[in-house]
């Protein structure tokens, strides 16, 4: 499975959110691989599900990613729920072989 | 000047120079303005830094809020970065991005990278910083420089209570 995170220039808010990330990841256990996109050059990139902060929905939509956006990326608890909530629908979609 | 010229291979990514507690801007441009310029003056990033950063909050949106109250203004113009450094200015009046009306910000930690491993070591204290509750509040309240430095560079134990 394969995570990214995007900011503005894939370095600063988009490398912290990779931290958090696989932080979450080791502590459930999920293997996943988690990489760092800035937002001009994402589109020619590929992964199953995208990880941003509110403020990249519009550039995020239309792509065939599972989407997650995050309001405070350094919030734990959002990150948490809301990158666990995707993965579950990747593997959900994953089962029924309807991944794209 | 240039920018070979004035690399220092053994400068701090942060100083007491790098820290403001009692900044007077009033709007979000002229905070953002503020924040990089300690990163200007101490001689890690060129000026032209600053519009960079400006552009991209303009551009995306001010997705640089990353936690209620904090912003990481950062640019990655590689020819305009001379050295990792982080800078914190505190506001004595909170700003408001465009499009987050309802988001008060008093702090900014803005940031550039040299894209040595120094930058990644410090993203991961900046990352832990906002996991524990009690080094946010010294963040947003402490009034001494030397304990905010030491916060930033990961020396501070704080015993939980």
């Amino acid at each position: 499975m394969k995570i990214a995170t995007i900011c503005g220039w894939g370095l600063g808010t988009s490398m912290i959110l990779k931290l958090n990330i696989e932080d979450i990841l080791k502590r459930n256990e999920i293997d996943a691989k988690v990489i760092s996109w800035d937002a001009m050059s994402f589109k020619s990139q590929d992964a199953d599900i995208i990880v941003a902060a509110e403020d990249f929905k519009q550039i995020l939509e239309g792509n065939n990613s599972i989407v997650v956006l995050i309001k405070y990326i350094t919030d734990m608890e959002e990150v948490e729920q809301k990158t666990l909530e995707g993965i579950k629908k990747f593997l959900e979609q994953d089962k029924k072989g309807d991944k794209k | 000047m240039k920018a070979e010229s004035t690399k220092a291979k053994n400068k701090s990514v942060i100083t007491l120079d790098l820290i403001e507690l009692e900044n007077t801007s009033t709007t979000w441009q002229e905070a953002v303005i503020s924040s990089c310029m300690l990163l200007v003056k101490n001689h890690y990033v060129e000026q032209k830094y600053i519009q960079a950063v400006l552009k991209s909050v303009d551009e995306l949106g001010p997705y640089i809020v990353i936690y209620p109250g904090f912003a990481l203004p950062h640019a990655n113009m590689e020819d305009s970065i001379w050295h990792t450094g982080v800078s914190f200015t505190r506001l004595l009046k909170p700003i408001y991005f465009p499009k987050r009306k309802d988001d008060p910000v008093n702090s900014l930690i803005a940031f550039c990278s040299d894209d040595s491993r120094s930058h990644i070591k410090i993203l991961q204290k900046l990352a832990m910083i906002f996991r524990n509750e009690d080094l946010i509040d010294v963040l947003q309240k402490s009034r001494d420089k030397e304990v905010i430095l030491n916060l930033i560079t990961g020396n501070l134990e704080m015993e939980k209570t």
